[in-house]
């Protein structure tokens, strides 16, 4: 299966602060294809967050503007699409999980009615029907006493329990599109493992893709086929996942994967990326890593890099410039 | 040398259940003993709930006690007064996990180091200054920071002010609670680095409290592994790993992800959640969990033995029928 | 690649972020909000009639020529028309804001301060204390405000000291309150933690740590608390028992007004429009005031 389900060419996001207009996101490509896993990678402010929101149509409408570039999904422009058409979207065909499981439930309403809400929306259904499929469901995402569960009220579950829930809630529709934005960070590293478990294990179940985002480049590793790695509002990388982790191009992810505490000699100084991510504001008109690329030239600060691709292997670096082509190590 | 040591600490909570119902004894730290060497690294490790910042507040005296002791260099914190202990917190210092809660945000970064040089009146004014400027540049900030507030900040600059303002009174404990789990991946390193870098210059001593088993692999000398308010199992770090003997300490490393998608990692997925800490299983706590839970475990709880020279843990496959395992 | 060093490159940014003055932040904010900026211009047109009332004012306030007794808007240079016994009306209200708002200034300082002194010891120091003095608030609560302010006034007699004497003593315990809500947040922030272990006294903490981060609600409490005070002192005195004519205030212009309803309409209508102005004004200003420092909301 190789067909395109979800493409972003060229998206640029501006926000207005009260200091002005800042572009978080300046000028993404990905794209996604059916039954993939794709990680985004990056750290707080690389937009990533920003990039799954637009993707959902999620963000904040007074705030915040699409001003370049085009969002397709399932060969639809849902770029600049209404509210009201999105709505159609959202939770049927695509779904998304967050971060926090506590705060992404309606705490006075039980279970059962917050998992009967999206079937209510998009599926003509039977209340009866759907009280099957809603225990179905969290069966399928390892809760136990289903039947019980669905009277109960979100405060009464743990937070693993709560992030199934979510699980659950996302699948209800089966969407063609799950986006999981910082699924685990929230959670304990035994229910992590469990979580992951559980999501590979229903990724194979269903033909589903997984668009999946997060900080931690050890879930990145486990779960994906495919990364893009984000900074500052741009991607400066795109690999297969072992074809990044052997031989990453740009200096970033060198970097990040240099730095896990794994990669060192125990008691040693752990490699680190000097420097912190600038903000949307502090970018200037050269590449937005080069204050703290340990490789940076001439051409760094006075140009931005465009995309220089080897095969499927893409990186935002002029150390990948083809006259150039510097294996770093 | 032992710098600290803490004997059959406990710590529990009340939580009232409404009127005519009896109140909730919540143990969160239950009967914790171990002892901390001058100079080493000594880890506590756990996941939420399993008191392991409870343990690391009431060394410190910044929570109550149920019971127990705690030996600072032969003194015993607990009895002491509470000017004394005041006095004392020259010695001992703490880091937070979130720096942006852990600083006023109504004070310059001259004034939140000020502050712990006047009130021990360490320095004669005058040179407070200069030693500000020498700890602001160790942890890698600038004279120019001086009348800025934290909110200028980023969390790793931030997290360098608050390392700051535990060092500069030369202490030598530092309790650092989940250090760097607050910060940015590419920061974090720098962090951890800077806090590997201060103790070889000043001889620190950490209690280094984390959920995050690659860092406390990297840089703690030993740790003890934390389960529902209990120490489970008590080791040299290198041989934790190499070596973990309780089956939670094993579900634990096991569940830590890999660094690189082609490692094969025989992974523990442990069924159930940490059960609720105010209503805690009987016998071992860890039994609704466990891979090899047998009979015993569910009514009697097992006590801590040391089964290998230094290897402390507390499992019925280690006291009983060792084949099991 | 060699290991790189922790020290970290300022930021270039860092630097140029200068410290652009207080004020110019202030009103560049103030600019953004219509509803602030009206607020923000009542104030200040009160604030000048009352400071420079006595040279804007077109007749003197006191002098009560009888013959032109309730003459209508408009007529002899009479803008607002005169009252029963000839004063011109817009005079005496020009008069009657330096009144309102010395009442509702001093009223809200005072209640603020004692309000504050006792949230900050019961918030602070919990235990019996905190018990002893919240009950003292809830009691007085279940008291009318108004009410209160009657029997106190009723007690002290009338007179501007003692009017803001009897207000403050109905108003300091929203403060108190409010304030007391306050520090118990506060006390529980980690660099209240982070005080104690760097091992600052407790009275210090209080001083340096807790005080200066209650100084916001202070300040938005104080601004919205004036509304009510001048309402308060109006209706007061509206009974008799405040502000005593001659002296003009906007609730005995009212009161005295209140036997022409019929036949002269000004005499009330104005006295009225100027305190649904100016309480108005004071509370848009509040409001904004709110909403701009509050951090909740600042952190958009």
């Amino acid at each position: 299966m190789t067909e395109v389900l979800l493409e972003i060419k060229d998206l640029g996001i501006q926000f207005k602060t009260g200091e002005g207009v800042v572009q978080p996101i300046r000028g993404v490509n990905f794209s996604l294809k059916k039954g993939e896993t794709l990680g985004v990678v990056g750290e707080s402010g690389s937009g990533k967050s920003v990039t799954s929101l637009a993707i959902m149509g999620l963000l904040p409408e007074k705030k915040s503007k699409i001003v370049s570039g085009s969002i397709h999904f399932n060969n639809q422009d849902v770029t600049h699409l209404k509210d009201r058409q999105f709505r159609k979207l959202r939770g049927n065909e695509i779904s998304m999980i967050f971060q926090e499981p506590m705060t992404s439930l309606n705490p006075v309403f039980t279970i059962g009615e917050q998992l009967s809400e999206p079937l209510k929306q998009h599926k003509k259904m039977a209340k009866k029907d759907r009280k099957e499929a809603i225990i179905n469901i969290l069966k399928q995402v390892g809760i136990p006493r289903a039947e019980q569960i669905i009277n109960e009220y979100p405060h009464q579950l743990s937070g693993g329990m709560r992030q199934r829930v979510m699980i659950s809630l996302a699948l209800l529709c089966d969407p063609k599109l799950l986006i999981c934005d910082e699924p685990t960070t929230a959670l304990d590293v035994t229910i992590q493992a469990q979580i992951l478990e559980l999501m590979k294990q229903i990724k194979s179940e269903k033909d589903m893709s997984l668009l999946f985002i997060t900080h931690d480049l050890g879930v990145v590793a486990e779960m994906c086929d495919r990364v893009v790695v984000m900074y500052a509002g741009e991607i400066v990388e795109s690999a297969e996942i072992n074809e990044l982790f052997d031989n990453p191009l740009h200096p970033y992810t060198k970097g990040l994967i240099d730095s896990l505490p794994t990669n060192n000699t125990r008691k040693s100084r752990l490699f680190s990326i000097k420097g912190q991510v600038p903000r949307p504001d502090e970018i200037g008109k050269g590449c937005a890593f080069a204050n703290r690329c340990p490789y940076a030239f001439d051409k760094c600060i006075a140009s931005a890099p465009p995309t220089f691709s080897t095969g499927e292997h893409l990186s935002k670096c002029w150390l990948q410039e083809p006259e150039r082509q510097v294996k770093i190590q | 040398m032992t710098l600290l040591e803490v004997k059959n600490l406990k710590k529990y909570y009340e939580i009232s259940q409404g009127l005519f119902k009896p109140k909730v004894v919540v143990k969160a730290v239950d009967n914790v003993s171990f002892s901390i060497k001058k100079g080493e690294t000594f880890a506590l490790v756990g996941e939420s709930g399993c008191g392991k910042s409870t343990t690391g507040k009431t060394l410190l005296r910044l929570t109550g006690t149920t019971s127990g002791e705690i030996l600072y260099k032969g003194k015993d914190l607990l009895a002491l007064s509470a000017e004394k202990m005041r006095s004392l917190r020259a010695e001992m210092q703490m880091v937070f996990q979130d720096p942006y809660a852990s600083l006023n945000p109504k004070m310059t970064i001259k004034q939140i180091l000020m502050e712990p040089l006047r009130v021990h009146n360490k320095f004669q004014p005058e040179e407070r200054l200069e030693k500000i400027l020498k700890i602001l540049e160790i942890v890698g900030l600038s004279k120019e920071h001086l009348d800025r507030h934290p909110n200028e900040f980023s969390g790793g600059q931030r997290q360098r002010i608050g390392i700051a303002r535990a060092v500069i009174l030369n202490p030598d404990f530092i309790v650092a609670d989940e250090p760097v789990s607050a910060l940015d991946v590419s920061v974090q390193s720098q962090v951890i680095n800077l806090m590997l870098e201060l103790q070889k210059e000043f001889g620190l001593t950490y209690l280094f409290i984390s959920h995050d088993l690659s860092v406390v692999e990297h840089m703690t000398d030993r740790v003890a592994v934390m389960y529902l308010g209990k120490i489970v199992e008590l080791v040299d770090t290198e041989e934790l790993f190499a070596n973990p003997k309780h089956p939670y300490t094993q579900a634990l490393i096991s569940a830590v992800p890999a660094s690189h998608p082609k490692e094969v990692k025989e992974r523990i997925v442990l069924k159930g959640d940490v059960p609720n800490p105010a209503n805690p299983p009987s016998g071992c706590t860890f039994h609704t969990r466990c891979p090899f839970a047998m009979d015993i475990c569910k009514s009697v709880v097992p006590a801590l033995t040391e089964i290998e020279s230094g290897h402390i843990t507390s499992c019925h496959l280690y006291t009983n029928n060792k084949e099991e395992k | 690649m060699e290991t790189s060093t922790i020290t970290t490159t300022t930021n270039p940014i860092d630097s140029k972020v200068q410290k652009k003055s207080k004020f110019k932040f202030f009103f560049r904010k103030l600019s953004k909000s219509w509803t602030g900026m009206l607020g923000f211009g009542i104030i200040i047109i009160l604030i000048v009639l009352s400071l420079f009332g006595q040279w804007i004012a077109p007749f003197d306030p006191m002098d009560a020529p009888l013959r032109d007794r309730l003459l209508p808007p408009l007529t002899d240079g009479h803008i607002l028309g005169t009252d029963q016994l000839g004063r011109d009306i817009l005079s005496r209200l020009i008069a009657g804001t330096k009144v309102s708002m010395i009442i509702g200034l001093a009223t809200a300082l005072l209640a603020g301060v004692v309000g504050t002194i006792i949230g900050v010891t019961a918030g602070y120091f919990r235990g019996w204390v905190d018990v002893v003095l919240m009950r003292i608030v809830d009691v007085q609560l279940s008291f009318p405000f108004i009410l209160l302010v009657l029997v106190v006034s009723a007690v002290l007699g009338a007179g501007l000291t003692n009017i803001i004497i009897s207000l403050a003593v109905g108003g300091w315990v929203i403060f108190a309150r409010v304030i007391r809500s306050e520090v118990l947040a506060i006390r529980e922030k980690e660099f209240i933690t982070a005080a104690i272990a760097t091992g600052v006294p407790k009275l210090e903490i209080l001083v340096r740590h807790i005080l200066p981060n209650i100084f916001t609600p202070i300040i938005i409490l104080v601004s919205l608390q004036m509304g009510t005070y001048i309402i308060a002192e109006a209706s007061v005195s509206f009974l008799g028992f405040g502000v005593q004519p001659p002296t003009p205030a906007w609730g005995n212009m009212l009161n005295e007004g209140k036997d022409y309803i019929f036949g002269s309409w000004w005499l009330i209508t104005f006295p009225g429009l100027a305190i649904v102005l100016t309480t108005l004004g004071v509370n848009l200003f509040g409001d904004w005031l709110r909403d701009t420092l509050d951090p909740e909301l600042k952190g958009e």
